[in-house]
């Protein structure tokens, strides 16, 4: 409905309070009795890595060959207590995602891919997958709140462990995972009844604070003896304190999720409301560890709304030594591609802007335990998919850091950028373009 | 000719690194020893941690958090008190303690059996997928929390919310019960679990009458949303 115009000689003047949307929210509600669950990540335009810009060399500094010389993208992280560290051939990493929420043919795609680049997978709830360690070269083994089939031995044949604290889509609050995709097999391997609506606990079983995480910690290393990186995934919320703690506790890298962070379900209003976003979230965590002389010594990842070599640069160039993408990821095993629209249209939605899949009905196969649906995502084709893809964000990286005259894409830093907007000149302290300073309120 | 594995091995813990103390005890077992005793536990963290072997691990004292966490086949015998999380996720096995034990006793765990002669603290057999906790005295509040499968059996009383939001599983309590969780409902002592209950109570020299249990189970009623049943899921939400 469009302000001004005009229908049988009169202007329509829809309310701005009252929208359409907020209509048809109070009446979706009035139906199904609760809040509205969905899928994917914030529909909220929020301050993003989008609102700033590199500064390539010019006569002041000199760039390296954009096409052709050498740009170190070899990241490595964890090595703080002692522990293998993880390699990573290009600074990302697969976010935590379980099967259940994704199908096996897409949680085997994207360990696929992964492997061929030379990059990290994360279990997720509801544990290992029967053949994810055999696909995944580097596996993160999540330890969840809920512990739905976590396996002391599978913590011990993984490569690095992750304690979730809390994550963007919805920190404070437990998993989803409706019964549509409660199928006997996953239902199984969670010890759940089959077709029940899962909501996982968001408190930790047996620690709750900083302190009893740093217990946690000591016995999940007590458990590996000591072989294994192990990370503490927060959501971003009071960052500069939370980040300190999880470092505090021990962490040997800190994995950060911001606002735009998504989920295969969750209350709406946790999306649309919780949180914040995860550039301003990273210049927070870069200060803390700063703050406390951990720089370097406890790293960090970053995810939420990483959608490509771009923003994963600028993360970088923030202080961040890696990226964690989901999303990304599996929009390039094909989510919402424009195919078998009828199926799209059956679930009230359409390819570009499906966020359906708690749903349970994914039609490209991806977010589905439906068997008939699943055929419809080749591993092979899929992970081909995704390796290209990963490939172009490192190629994108690296082309950032030539053109600002940086051999390594790490030493991309925030006086490389400008800010395009105020608000992210104000959060990043990057200078707003054709300014010589950081704008700081009170100037 | 193989050499013959001691029957007994001590370790004294004092001034020794719990990563020593663990790998002590993994050597010994590997090697076939089949009891090992910690001495001076002191209330240390993290003894006996992910330990797969069979093998009895005795510990003359109290232990700190997480003893015998992910436990798989032995036997853990912890002469005195434990802190938080004792048997955490333990898959097969058993854990014994003489004394009381802190929060979140058994929590997890997805088999074997836990017992605690004294008292656990809150959330006893919190999110329990298998197996057996047996406490010799009362629990504390939000026991059996989000409980999966598995069985609780508390011989003296249970605190607040005991049970709340369980998915399966089942809950057997002699004294009083405080307050139910949500979802939460009293469900009947059939004959098995009178057999079930006699086998514990014997096993563990317990003076109580099978009969006289108090059997709690899940009222499935959580298991999906209804929008009629509002009340219910806005204290469990």
């Amino acid at each position: 409905m469009e302000n001004g115009a005009v229908a049988h000689g009169r202007v329509i003047r829809p309310s701005r309070i009252w929208s359409p949307e907020v209509i048809e929210d109070i009446q979706e509600k009035a139906e199904i009795g609760r809040y509205r669950i969905r899928a994917y990540s914030t529909l909220r335009r929020t301050v993003h890595f989008e609102d700033l810009t590199f500064l390539p060399c010019m006569l002041t500094r000199i760039p390296l060959e954009g096409y052709r010389e050498r740009c170190e993208t070899r990241t490595v992280i964890g090595g703080r207590h002692g522990g293998e560290p993880i390699v990573l051939e290009t600074p990302v990493t697969i976010a935590g995602m379980s099967y259940g929420a994704l199908s096996a043919n897409a949680k085997q795609a994207l360990g696929w891919a992964a492997g061929r680049v030379g990059i990290s997978t994360t279990t997720g709830d509801g544990g290992m997958r029967p053949g994810e360690r055999e696909d995944s070269d580097t596996l993160v083994y999540q330890v969840l709140p809920s512990r739905y089939g976590f396996d002391p031995h599978h913590l011990r044949m993984a490569d690095a462990a992750e304690v979730v604290v809390g994550q963007g889509a919805k920190p404070g609050t437990g998993g989803l995972l409706l019964e549509s995709k409660m199928s006997a097999t996953i239902a199984e391997a969670r010890t759940l009844p089959e077709g029940v609506d899962q909501r996982s606990p968001v408190r930790h079983p047996d620690f709750f604070g900083p302190d009893d995480l740093q217990i946690k910690i000591e016995e999940l290393r007590e458990a590996t003896e000591g072989r294994i990186p192990i990370y503490v995934k927060i959501g971003a919320c009071r960052v500069l304190e939370d980040v300190k703690l999880a470092a505090k506790a021990g962490a040997d890298v800190i994995v950060l999720d911001g606002l735009e962070g998504a989920t295969g379900a969750s209350p709406e209003a946790l999306l649309d409301h919780t949180g914040i976003p995860t550039m301003p979230a990273t210049v927070l965590a870069v200060r803390a560890l700063r703050e406390e002389g951990l720089e370097g010594e406890v790293n960090l990842i970053v995810s939420g709304g990483i959608r490509n070599g771009v923003d994963a640069a600028k993360a970088l160039a923030l202080g961040a030594d890696a990226v964690s993408i989901g999303t990304a990821a599996l929009i390039a095993l094909n989510c919402n591609k424009p195919v078998h629209h009828e199926d799209y249209e059956r679930l009230g939605t359409q390819a570009g802007a499906c966020h359906h899949c708690h749903t349970g009905g994914c039609p490209v196969g991806i977010t589905t335990q439906d068997p008939e649906l699943v055929k419809r995502l080749p591993p092979e084709e899929a992970a081909e998919r995704v390796e290209h893809f990963l490939n172009s964000m490192t190629m994108e990286m690296q082309m950032m850091a030539r053109a600002c005259g940086k051999s390594d894409v790490h030493d991309l830093e925030p006086e490389d950028m400008r800010a395009l907007t105020l608000e992210s000149s104000l959060v990043t302290g990057i200078p707003f373009a054709g300014m010589d300073k950081p704008l700081a309120l009170g100037d | 000719m193989a050499a013959v594995a001691a029957r007994q091995v001590e370790i004294d813990c004092a001034g020794l690194p719990t990563r020593e103390i663990n790998r002590g005890i993994r050597r010994a077992a590997s090697e076939g020893v089949p009891e090992i005793v910690l001495l001076n536990p002191a209330g240390r963290h993290n003894l006996c941690v992910a330990l797969f072997d069979p093998v009895t691990v005795r510990l003359r004292g109290d232990a700190g958090w997480y003893c015998g966490g992910m436990l798989d086949g032995g036997t853990i015998v912890v002469e005195g008190n434990c802190g938080w999380g004792v048997a955490e996720n333990t898959m097969s096995g058993r854990v014994e303690v003489h004394g009381n034990a802190g929060t979140g006793a058994g929590a997890t765990m997805r088999g074997g059996e836990l017992y605690v002669a004294g008292h656990a603290g809150s959330r006893a057999a919190i999110s329990l997928k298998g197996g057996a906790v047996v406490v010799g005295g009362s629990v504390g509040y939000m026991s059996g929390f989000m409980m999966q499968r598995g069985s609780l059996v508390v011989c003296g009383d249970a605190g607040e919310a005991l049970g709340d939001s369980m998915y399966e599983g089942t809950i057997y309590v002699a004294g009083e019960v405080a307050s139910l969780g949500a979802d939460a409902v009293d469900a009947e002592l059939e004959q098995g679990d009178v057999e079930f209950l006699r086998a514990e109570l014997e096993r563990h020299e317990i003076d109580r009458e099978p009969s006289s249990f108090r059997k709690i189970a899940s009222g499935r009623k959580l298991w999906n949303f209804s929008k009629k049943e509002f009340e219910l899921w806005k204290t469990a939400l």
